[in-house]
């Protein structure tokens, strides 16, 4: 009777290993190595490491990664979770509702790419034209601050829904009763979601945090279809960085560096705002 | 009643990019070039004849739901038991394990997609339906269990208890009891499975070469491929949505009951 | 502290729509100053829906709330002074217990000096003072539901409580713990409550006073005492007691001036005080009769002293006594008769029955008519 957990979880461990541990083992093997074509692979221990973390250009796209997750954040939980506030609670209107959410959330992200390319191009595009209607110069493959602010509408467009929906799931599991007491102890709408939404959403926030935090890192082919990483390198994420290193090919063993350095980040910044998080909830209990 | 507005303006925000290339899309290409029009101004079909006739973007259309259902399949099959086994029982490293599974969600395709061919390859799985439904696992398996472990633990185990008193065998319990109680988070499982494998690119893109090449990857090679042909890119475009649209829509009631039951 | 007048109100939901449902017919109740009050009723009766029009928490399709005299109708249930207890422990989950039971009194500006006085004083009553820097969350559904109870109370202007089957979450054996500290509040402070709920034991040994709904009607208001001897229908005469009352469907007929219900062939006489109240023609006519009020007899009687032959169906032991199911000898008449739990009885024997006539309540039109 002992081993029935593990004879539970044998077929998700199978899938696992194939889909993720033996690659990743493979990583790790490839990373200490030096591949160049036509030549023996000899070991390279930390050499390739500390040559990726040493490129200025592994270092630019880690500081844009941070800034735009950051943004991200940011913008799409608060607008998320409001949104979410706003959506009915019965009726015809939440069927609506979610089938025009999912729909962002089912488009394929290259076509994502592809819908913003040609709404922000400036020969094809609409939105250029509304800005210059308005004496506002506008073009995504020429200004930075263009390109970016593009890309990030594009995220937030793109995944507030994903927001949306984890935060009305949490909202839809809080009893009425929470907010009837509110009503009588005499709380204010500001004290009322400060004390009966907040806490009662901590879990559901924490998800969509981590979630919007992981993918929001993962980034790649939005931004890959809309400015193809430019103008210059102003877009360019991990992702992007990390995947030209691997298709360029010539140097596998430093693909596989990146691709660690990348995976380790990733699972720290992920375990941190984790452990953050359930500690803000637990810790609040005295204030007043 | 006044704060629906807004999420009525947010959601006519979130069609207005849409409109823009369904518009398009019905746009001869010299219109597109020429003036901005707010509507087609001579309506055409010409860009989704171009498409539906061409083996090449059809073939795309059925590798991707196949790849994307094939992927449900797995991911459900596995995360149902795993999920249980987490939701129910105590177990050694339990929770070290479960935020195990967890790490991989965070796992970027980016870095895994070398690594993904080179083993790929040696199985010769490479430009196959397996090989893109079992790298997509990478992501949504542990999203899976994680869906489900939350419906699961919302069911008393009294449930359990009580059926096994009644005589039920397990396979009976879990198929006439269990699996109905939720049918609700299956769906919306599936719904998230189904999305992530749907729309990814770039693991879709290494493991592919022609036979197994999914929509995503028939749209990106055509933006390259000689000049912009803008009107049938937007009807691909369209048409790479339309799967999207018609799931949501079918799900639209066992995702709301799924949503009401609580964690997502 | 205050005297809480339910005057016509009357609810419907989804009025207008194909759903419409009457919640609440026509209502009318006072509950006394001081007073410790239940609302007892089946599931779907209503009761939740008049609590919550009392509360504030919901508005009424017609009629008023007065408390004090005063009509609050339009007031929302912050300025009602009313507190309200739910089904499940309704707590903020992010504060202790402290930070809990002073939110109604921050909320209402209270200094903090008294609210410290105050938060002490309700957590003594309560007996909670060892837990006041607990987070809720580590404490079960009693201790919660006890903190709910404090917040209710804890504002000097509490008016009136008001209790929503709040045991439900409770563990049975806790049940009497609680419903003791709850009780010695409610007294303590002299505050009039209104305790609902489906259980009438809960009810009865809450509640001076007992409200009984059935399908959106107050059907009788009244002390226990009363409820069980006097109910103003059949219903309440089932529904108060258990087993309820055995509700004998009769003919009627006159002999000397005495009244007799006929129960297929035998003969039961009613109280000569009813004679002037009965009408011969009446169909639709019901004895009743409780079940510790029926006399048991096993030796056959002599003849004349009006026992009735039947034969027992079954015999059911509850502890300090028996109930016995007996059927009327050549009748489909069943009557549950309780008697010691050292009466010895077989079931397929025969007994005789008797219904002392002052102990017999009669029924028209499941109407009661008094003597």
């Amino acid at each position: 009777m002992k081993q029935r957990p593990w004879l539970f979880l044998l077929p998700a461990l199978l899938l696992v290993s194939i889909s993720a541990f033996i690659p990743l083992m493979t990583v790790m093997n490839y990373s200490q190595l030096t591949l160049l074509p036509g030549t023996q692979p000899y070991f390279a221990g930390l050499e390739n490491f500390v040559a990726i973390l040493q490129d200025p250009a592994f270092q630019g796209a880690l500081g844009r990664q941070f800034l735009f997750s950051f943004l991200v954040l940011i913008t799409e939980i608060p607008l998320g979770l409001a949104l979410a506030l706003c959506m009915p609670k019965d009726g015809p209107g939440v069927g609506v509702s979610l089938v025009l959410l999912g729909i962002p959330l089912l488009i394929p992200w290259n076509v994502v790419g592809i819908i913003w390319r040609v709404f922000t191009r400036s020969d094809i595009g609409v939105l250029p034209e509304v800005f210059d209607w308005v004496g506002v110069t506008y073009n995504v493959s020429q200004f930075t601050g263009d390109a970016w602010w593009t890309v990030l509408a594009m995220d937030i467009w793109h995944w507030t829904p994903l927001v949306v929906l984890i935060c009305y799931a949490g909202l839809q599991a809080i009893p009425e009763e929470f907010y009837m007491a509110a009503k009588i102890d005499r709380a204010s709408p500001w004290k009322t979601f400060r004390y009966v939404t907040l806490p009662n959403l901590r879990g559901v926030l924490i998800i969509a945090v981590l979630l919007r935090l992981m993918d929001s890192f993962k980034i790649y082919a939005e931004p890959f279809v809309l400015t193809g990483g430019g103008p210059g390198s102003a877009t360019t994420f991990l992702s992007t960085y990390t995947s030209r290193m691997a298709i360029g090919g010539f140097q596998m063993g430093r693909g596989a560096a990146t691709s660690l350095i990348y995976f380790f980040i990733v699972i720290l910044l992920s375990f941190v705002v984790y452990i953050i998080m359930l500690n803000l909830g637990q810790g609040a209990g005295n204030d007043s | 009643m006044k704060k629906q507005y807004y999420l009525i303006l947010f959601l006519v925000l979130l069609m207005v990019p849409i409109y823009w290339m369904l518009n398009m899309s019905f746009k001869p290409n010299s219109e597109i070039l020429q003036q901005l029009t707010f509507y087609p101004h001579e309506f055409t079909l010409k860009n989704y004849q171009e498409i539906l006739s061409s083996e090449f973007w059809r073939s795309g259309y059925i590798n991707s739901i196949s790849m994307a259902l094939m992927n449900v399949t797995f991911v459900t099959i596995t995360a149902l038991p795993a999920a249980y086994a987490f939701s129910r029982w105590n177990f050694r490293g339990d929770k070290h394990l479960f935020f195990w599974f967890l790490t991989n969600r965070m796992a970027p395709p980016a870095a895994f997609m070398v690594p993904f061919f080179i083993l790929y390859s040696n199985f010769n799985l490479i430009d196959t339906y397996w090989a893109v439904a079992l790298a997509h696992c990478l992501f949504n398996l542990p999203l899976a269990i994680w869906i489900l472990e939350g419906f699961m633990s919302g069911i008393p185990k009294e449930i359990d208890e009580m059926a096994f008193l009644d005589g039920h065998s397990f396979p009976s319990f879990v198929w006439n009891i269990f699996l109905p109680l939720i049918t609700p988070g299956i769906a919306v499982t599936a719904f998230f499975t189904f999305m992530f494998s749907w729309v990814e690119l770039l693991l879709a893109r290494t493991l592919t070469n022609e036979a197994a090449q999914p929509i995503t990857v028939t749209l990106t090679r055509s933006l390259g491929a000689g000049g912009w042909d803008w009107g049938v890119l937007a009807a691909a475009g369209v048409l790479a949505m339309v799967p999207g649209a018609i799931i949501v829509y079918l799900v639209r009631d066992l995702l709301a009951t799924g949503f009401s039951m609580g964690r997502v | 502290m205050a005297e809480i007048e339910v005057r016509d109100i009357r609810h419907v939901y989804d009025q207008g729509s194909p759903d419409e449902t009457v919640a609440i017919e026509r209502i009318n109740l006072t509950l006394q100053d001081g007073t410790a009050n239940a609302l007892l009723g089946p599931s779907g009766c209503g009761k939740t829906t008049l609590l919550q029009i009392i509360s504030g928490l919901l508005q009424p399709t017609e009629g008023h709330i007065l408390i004090d005299g005063e009509d609050v109708t339009d007031k929302p249930p912050a300025e009602r002074d009313i507190a309200q207890v739910f089904q499940f422990p309704v707590i903020y989950r992010s504060m202790d217990v402290y930070g809990n039971l002073a939110f109604p009194l921050r909320n209402g500006g209270v200094p903090e000096a008294e609210i410290e006085s105050r938060v002490h004083r309700i957590s003594e009553l309560l007996e909670l003072d060892d837990i006041l820097h607990s987070s809720p969350s580590n404490l079960g559904p009693e201790l919660n539901q006890l903190v709910a109870l404090g917040r209710g109370i804890i504002r000097a202007d509490t008016s009136a409580i008001l209790f929503d089957e709040p045991m439900t979450d409770v563990e049975p054996s806790r049940k009497l713990t609680i419903r003791r500290r709850v009780k010695e509040a409610q007294q303590e402070f002299g505050i009039t409550a209104l305790y609902v709920t489906h259980d009438q034991h809960e009810a009865l040994t809450f509640a001076e006073q007992v409200a009984i709904m059935k399908d959106g009607n107050l059907v009788q208001y009244d002390t226990g005492e009363n409820l069980y001897q006097s109910p103003v229908n059949t219903f309440i005469g089932h529904f108060i007691g258990s087993p309820g009352m055995n509700l004998l469907e009769c003919g009627l007929s006159q002999e000397n001036g005495d009244p007799h219900a006929h129960l297929g062939p035998h003969q039961v006489p009613l109280d000569s005080a009813l004679a002037p109240r009965l009408d011969l023609g009446w169909t639709d006519c019901h004895v009743g009769i409780r079940p510790s009020s029926v006399t048991v007899q096993v030796a056959e009687p002599h003849e004349d002293t009006g026992y009735l032959p039947a034969t027992v169906d079954q015999v059911e032991m509850l502890g300090g006594f028996q109930i016995i199911t007996a059927t009327l000898d050549h009748t489909d008449v069943e009557v549950k008769a309780r008697v010691a739990h050292d009466f010895a009885i077989d079931e397929g024997a025969s007994v005789w029955l008797s219904f002392p006539p002052s102990d017999i309540r009669f029924f028209h039109d499941h109407e009661a008519i008094p003597a």
